[in-house]
């Protein structure tokens, strides 16, 4: 019995722990203070990642190897290519179902 | 170490496009003429609708009888980073659906989509409304003039988009999940004490699948993420009519398909109000019904087949026979 209420005071406890994080941790997510010190970080992670990127880019162009922007444009262009063929396999199908009908339509000579 | 057998029902590949697969579920009894097409968010994995033996929507529309096609938007690698919103909901998902079409025969296909597939979903009716039978939109945000929780993660003070989107093309999952993470900071102490608690096997076993699945981030483009935060967020472009894809704008008036729109009462990642607004922005009859859940448990939880899948599944057989009407 005596088990049993120290559990239920203990749950009753890291409940009230939790909402009282929560709403605590809301409260700061709002504070200028800290999505201006976020802001920050974020932005110190991104100039550090493109200037890595940059650099690496820069050492592979030194040994004749593509890039990560050589690939993406290559990618594009694959791309603009599988869609305009598909467009033409649409054109070619929409004329190959209306040849029959326009051949029983017309007369023969 | 619990087998969850996620994602178990058998299918075919149709088309493979970038990143995206389409996939068909094999059915054991004859199929319903027109297509159904499951249209997942962006931000988590698509077997969301097929999460374990029990736990599956797919498995229910089988049941009923229907033609299941999922859009699995896969992983997006740094040669996706030109995918944007446009081309998700309008390029992408057309070829989704050419593919979905194909394969039944049909001519319209009915379209599923959960969250900011739902979004898809409807952004793709409006502009192609010959093409689209009904949506299903399941916790759709529409109006985001007030987005609730996301307010925080979408706080321009907090994040420079640009800066992220040259940093890093693609934004990696992780960084994605941590973000969402922050929103709840004890929500997995307090699902652990739950799951302590939970003696029943099945239902340990549902919440682990749950978890698991929401422990599997997918990376997303950074174009992608400018457009969805920059436009459909701060800018509530969609539903102010500002938004504008492919060189066209958008206008969810211009939508004729019917829309069952299912909304979590329960929702703090789409607010309820958020999804309802579609009845009056969309220009196709909106049936609107409520359910009593949170935004993961209206299509995963142990009540999701008396509430969400049943009114799907029962409004999508009666619009078969609407279709077939003509």
């Amino acid at each position: 019995m005596i088990e049993g209420a120290w559990k239920q005071a203990a749950e009753a406890w890291q409940k009230e722990w939790e909402q009282q994080a929560a709403r605590w941790w809301d409260a700061t997510l709002r504070e200028p203070l800290t999505l201006e010190g976020m802001r920050k970080a974020l932005e110190g992670v991104c100039a550090a990642k493109e200037r890595s990127d940059q650099a690496l880019e820069q050492l592979w162009a030194l040994y004749r190897l593509p890039t990560a922007t050589d690939v993406e444009r290559l990618h594009e262009r694959l791309g603009d290519l599988e869609d305009g063929l598909a467009r033409l396999q649409a054109t070619v199908e929409a004329l190959a179902e209306r040849l029959p009908a326009k051949a029983k339509a017309e007369p023969k000579a | 170490m619990i087998d969850l057998q996620l994602a178990p029902t058998p299918c075919d590949e149709l088309l493979r496009r970038g990143p995206m697969r389409v996939l068909r579920y094999r059915a054991s009894t004859p199929r319903l003429p027109v297509p159904v097409v499951l249209v997942p968010s962006i931000i988590n994995r698509s077997y969301v609708f097929d999460l374990r033996p029990g736990q599956s929507l797919v498995e229910a529309l089988l049941g009923a009888g229907l033609d299941v096609v999922l859009v699995d938007w896969g992983v997006p690698a740094q040669a996706d980073a030109r995918l944007g919103l446009g081309d998700y909901a309008l390029g992408l998902l057309g070829r989704a659906l050419d593919a979905a079409l194909a394969a039944s025969g049909a001519t319209k296909a009915h379209v599923l989509g959960y969250c900011l597939g739902g979004t898809f979903a409807l952004i793709h009716a409006a502009r192609h409304p010959g093409r689209v039978a009904s949506v299903v939109a399941l916790t759709t945000p529409v109006d985001l003039a007030d987005p609730g929780a996301m307010e925080r993660l979408v706080d321009p003070r907090l994040v420079d988009l640009d800066a992220l989107a040259r940093a890093y093309p693609v934004v990696p999952g992780p960084a994605l999940w941590a973000a969402f993470q922050a929103l709840d900071p004890t929500g997995n102490a307090r699902k652990a004490r739950h799951l302590a608690d939970e003696q029943d096997p099945e239902r340990r076993a549902r919440v682990l699948a749950q978890e698991r699945w929401l422990a599997d981030p997918v990376p997303m483009t950074a174009r992608a993420l400018q457009d969805i935060v920059g436009a459909l967020y701060r800018d509530n472009a969609l539903a102010a009519g500002r938004l504008s894809l492919g060189g066209a704008p958008v206008d969810l008036k211009a939508g004729a398909a019917p829309v069952l729109n299912l909304v979590a009462s329960g929702d703090t990642v789409v607010p309820p109000a958020s999804s309802r607004a579609l009845a009056r922005l969309w220009g196709g009859p909106v049936e609107t019904v409520e359910v009593k859940a949170g935004h993961i448990g209206i299509t995963v939880g142990s009540q999701a087949p008396r509430f969400m899948w049943k009114a799907a599944t029962d409004w999508l057989v009666a619009r078969q026979e609407e279709v077939a009407r003509g």
